[in-house]
């Protein structure tokens, strides 16, 4: 009758040897062998430790009905109309400000809490002799992000455009994009950049100079902009008909990049660490039974008493 | 009660049954008698309303007239009745008396209907701290106490300031006596005001059967005044929650709060609390004309109006500036300067005068150079640059208006360009030691119009900027060689009049031995010239066509961790060119455009190598963090200062306890130290 291996288990065999024996000396260097070499391998073959992540999450975006335009009119000394919802703003402008009317309506289409899209309307009265050949508008947001840190910002998407010919509508049609010059944190609370795009509270001419609006937001390292390149301008306005401008703003999805924590950069070293160390462990592991078996350092082997056992019924 | 009604049931058969008012005469206190089936002497304001019911009769007796007596401006605090009135309503069936009901009217004064309403649901206590604390600041700015600990309304039924409100128990304005009135009315109270039932955890509280027996042992000692409750009803926000929708424009109008003086940007005030106002830029370079000025903020800005529209702005001579509040007003002093050189100011688009005796003046610069000291202004310097036009003059005016404000002991000298390092961006300092023009910098052309020589202005070299500038020199076919090169040398030395340059950004003028180098000049020899092109016309060899200004700069070390760089050196040097008069198929009696330049370059010192690295020495560069992606530096990059995902110390705190576990795994799994347990073990 042929007989078949059912069952096997390993059988353990100690050696023993002075703590200054060659035998010791020899573990200890086949120990750092196993252990610290994986870890070179890991870190210089780049992408050991996670120095920047990225995560997915459409923002808390809500328009927080600030609007400031400037209408540039067609005659040589410069003539524009401007509109607010600065009452400091308007003030200072005097006859240039043109009361208009505002609309604006944020939408969430997948209902999920989270606006999805806004669509703002101006309408800026003008006189049958007044025409339109550009635009400067600013709009300001509260823009917030929650799924690892905090981020609380106000943010602003800005329009620029002008047409040779006299416009009677112009069309903007874009994304708020989020732009990163700077990693976020993983987690707390980040109200760096929650301070207001424009100081609508200020009396002073200066505060409302746009280069200085402009100099002041893109200093900082996440802000927001506008991705539209090509506004439509429609011409053919009416005598009395306002000049209108329409404006969709839709709050895409952004890739968000972030400095991963300790524990996540740990992680991610370890497990590089590890695979690399199985093998060693395993080579080293052959070496060591190797040496130990064939007694190439001197040592004194001793049976574990099952095999001592074994050995004493033979 | 706190009606002027009062109703009563009349039960039984209540047909034929006449029911009868009687007023009493209180100023002899005799009560009315019933006096059924005869007339009255009069129910005074009181009248009687009966309403049949099914079981009977509902009888409402009601005061008609007015409460007169009991509204009085100056008794607040009445703790009297105003009217006090005995009525008697009798029922009767054929003069027959079935019931009797006498009334005791008593009615309070309702003082709270007799004042302004102040606030809703806001404590006198509360108010008296507002209006301290609007006396203290002198600002408008109401400041609200935290709500947790301090409840805005601890009485939410207490309506008016100074009153007793009826049936609010908790108004600390009812005394004892007008709180009787309604001592069984009182309005129930809501948690987190005044009104704090007693907690289960108070050692007061009776002991139900419910609390442990350790309750004696572990109740709490403590004033009703710390409830529990205190803060539990508050929702976290102290300000108003900011919904996002527009807002109708406010206008604000100014108002003085210079109780303090002037601070950074706070508006200057006229004596008529109006904003002191010059024009200035705003948007996308329009101007503002009335543009408030800020304290301590200095502009330069230029204005373009079309002199159709122009406007004169008042005379500033008339302006008067509050300086504190209290103190006396500021002065302007003016000084007024004519000017003729319009073409700068004034862009004509070439209208026909009529000459005529009608003038109009314009400005075209203002100069404001404010002092000041401490919170106030001291001085007003006003310098006001202006031209006389022609009445019908078109086109367009640009105007400048700088404010400038400088402490009042400040000396309106030459500025430094750094202390004691110059600051990118400043200019260069120069100093001509040899003439007594006032030379200060070195300069470079700035290109005006067409960009001819002749028509060049300057700006000066600033410091760390490489420069090009150059303009066009008009040359004839027959000019001399010698002429041309004169002049253009003389045009290109007219830059640079100095004779020695600054070291430092603060050196002295008046001192030439602090830190003056002087200016290196590298003269081009011009070759004494040969026959051969003595004699053609229309070419000049070695014109020294390009001047290069290097300066020497580096950094002499820092101060309060900012860099300072200092100038080691300037040297001036010339390039030749060949000038050659190009002709077309013909040549023209008409000027070539030759043109001059001139170059600035400032060079480091040790000036920074940019030798391509070698392969071996970019591997050898492991520490090098900033150009190797893998540097030993970061080999434990969580502990290096590269890694920003947390701080140190949250890093090395949780390191160690990483270091902690793999230690205590390595000594239990240990053999040697499993063996010598185990030895330890079996010597027992």
């Amino acid at each position: 009758m042929a007989l078949y291996q059912l069952f096997s288990h390993p059988a353990e065999r100690s050696y023993r040897a002075g703590l200054c024996s060659k035998a010791a000396l020899f573990l200890v260097l086949v120990t750092a062998l196993t252990y610290i070499p994986p870890l070179l391998v890991a870190f210089r073959s780049h992408g050991f430790w996670l120095k920047r992540s990225t995560y997915e999450e459409q923002p808390t975006v809500r328009f927080q009905h600030e609007v400031l335009l400037v209408a540039f009119l067609s005659s040589l000394s410069g003539e524009y109309l401007t509109w607010s919802t600065f009452p400091t703003f308007n003030q200072l402008h005097g006859d240039n400000v043109r009361v208009s009317m505002m609309m604006a309506r944020e939408e969430d289409k997948n209902q999920d809490g989270k606006m999805d899209m806004l669509h703002f309307r101006l309408e800026l009265p003008l006189k049958p002799t007044e025409h339109v050949l550009g635009v400067q508008l600013i709009l300001t947001f509260s823009y917030q992000l929650t799924r690892m840190s905090r981020f609380v910002m106000q943010s602003m998407a800005f329009v620029q455009s002008s047409f040779p010919v006299p416009g009677a509508q112009l069309h903007v049609n874009g994304d708020l994009k989020l732009q990163q010059k700077q990693p976020l944190k993983y987690r707390g609370v980040d109200t760096r950049y929650n301070v207001s795009v424009i100081n609508g509270t200020s009396i002073f001419a200066s505060d409302y100079n746009l280069k200085s609006i402009a100099a002041a937001y893109y200093e900082r390292n996440v802000t927001t902009i506008l991705t539209d390149s090509n506004p439509i301008w429609l011409v053919g306005r009416a005598a009395e008909a306002p000049f209108i401008i329409n404006v969709i703003i839709r709050y895409p999805m952004e890739i968000i990049s972030y400095y991963p924590g300790f524990w996540e950069t740990i992680k991610f070293a370890w497990i590089q660490y590890v695979s690399i160390l199985l093998i060693f462990v395993w080579i080293f592991e052959r070496i060591k039974i190797f040496v130990f078996q064939n007694q190439v350092v001197t040592t004194v082997p001793i049976m574990t008493q099952e095999e001592n056992y074994k050995e004493h019924l033979s | 009660m706190f009606d002027t009604s009062v109703t009563a049931a009349l039960v039984g058969d209540t047909e034929n049954v006449s029911v009868m008012l009687t007023l009493g005469d209180d100023a002899l206190g005799i009560l009315p008698m019933p006096d059924c089936g005869l007339q009255s002497n009069g129910t005074g304001n009181w009248s009687l309303t009966v309403t049949p019911h099914a079981r009977g009769s509902e009888v409402t007796v009601r005061l008609d007239g007015d409460l007169q007596p009991c509204v009085s401006e100056t008794d607040f605090f009445s703790e009297y009745p105003c009217i006090v009135e005995t009525l008697l309503v009798s029922a009767s069936r054929n003069s027959s008396c079935l019931a009797h009901l006498l009334i005791q009217v008593e009615i309070y004064p309702n003082t709270s209907f007799a004042q302004n309403v102040s606030g809703f649901a806001t404590s006198k206590r509360e108010n008296r701290t507002k209006k301290k604390m609007k006396r203290k600041t002198g600002e408008n700015a109401t400041i609200i106490p935290n709500q947790v600990y301090q409840p805005l309304g601890p009485c939410p039924c207490d309506l008016f300031i100074g009153a007793c409100d009826v049936q609010c128990c908790c108004d600390q304005d009812c005394t004892p006596h007008l709180k009787d009135l309604f001592r069984e009315h009182c309005f129930t109270g809501v948690f987190g005001g005044n009104v704090n039932p007693p907690f289960d955890h108070l050692c007061s509280t009776p002991v139900t059967e419910e609390v442990s027996d350790l309750f004696p042992f572990l109740c709490v000692q403590s004033s009703l005044e710390n409830t529990p409750f205190l803060g539990y009803f508050f929702h976290g926000l102290i300000s108003p929650r900011t919904e996002h929708t527009f807002r109708v424009p406010r206008y604000s109008s100014s108002t003085s709060w210079l109780d303090l003086g002037y601070w950074q940007d706070r508006p200057i005030l006229t004596s008529n609390n109006e904003f002191f106002t010059i024009p200035q830029v705003s948007l996308v370079g329009q101007c503002v004309q009335k543009a408030p000025v800020a304290f301590l903020r200095n502009f330069d800005s230029n204005c373009a109006t079309n002199l159709t529209t122009y406007q004169e702005r008042e005379n500033i001579s008339e302006v008067r500036l509050i300086n504190s509040l209290g103190e006396d007003w500021i002065v302007p002093e003016v000084v007024y300067e004519e000017s003729t050189a319009l073409n700068k100011f004034i862009y004509d688009t070439e209208t026909i005068l009529h000459p005529g005796p009608t003038f109009k003046s314009v400005h075209l610069e203002e100069h404001y150079t404010f002092r000041w000291k401490e919170n106030k202004i001291t001085e007003l310097n006003v310098r006001i640059i202006w031209a006389k036009i022609h009445a019908d003059q078109q086109g367009t005016l640009t105007q400048r208006f700088k404010v400038t404000f400088l402490t009042f002991n400040a000396t309106e000298g030459l500025k430094r360009s750094g202390n004691p390092g110059y600051h990118p961006g400043k200019p260069v300092r120069a100093l001509n030691v040899a003439s007594a023009e006032n030379v200060s910098t070195i300069n470079l052309w700035r290109p005006v119009g067409s960009g001819l020589c002749t028509e060049m202005e300057t700006s000066p070299v600033l410091f760390g900027e490489d420069a090009v500038s150059g303009c066009l020199w008009e040359v004839a076919i027959d000019e001399n060689c010698t002429h041309l090169r004169a002049e253009v040398m003389n045009r290109l030395k007219s830059l640079v009049q100095a004779t020695h340059v600054a070291k430092k950004g603060n050196s002295d003028y008046g001192n030439i031995q602090d830190g003056w180098l002087k200016i290196i000049w590298r003269d081009t020899h011009f070759p004494q010239e040969g026959p051969y092109f003595m004699d053609i016309k229309g070419i000049c060899p070695d014109v020294p066509a390009t001047m290069t200004i290097h300066f020497l700069i580096s950094n002499s070390g820092n101060l309060e961790g900012i860099p300072q760089d200092v100038i080691l050196g300037a040297e001036v040097s010339f390039s030749s060119v060949t000038w050659q008069f190009h002709c077309g198929i013909t040549c023209e009696d008409k000027p070539n455009l030759f043109p001059l330049s001139v170059s600035v370059q400032f060079i480091r010192i040790p000036p920074q190598l940019t030798q391509p690295l070698t392969s071996f020495q970019i591997s050898l560069a492991n520490r090098d963090c900033t150009n190797n992606e893998v540097c030993w530096s970061e080999l434990i990059f969580p502990l290096s200062k590269y890694y920003q995902g947390e701080y140190y110390y949250s890093c090395l705190a949780k390191s160690l306890m990483l270091v902690f576990i793999f230690s205590l795994i390595i000594f239990i799994r240990n053999p040697w130290i499993r063996e010598h347990m185990i030895w330890g073990l079996s010597v027992f």
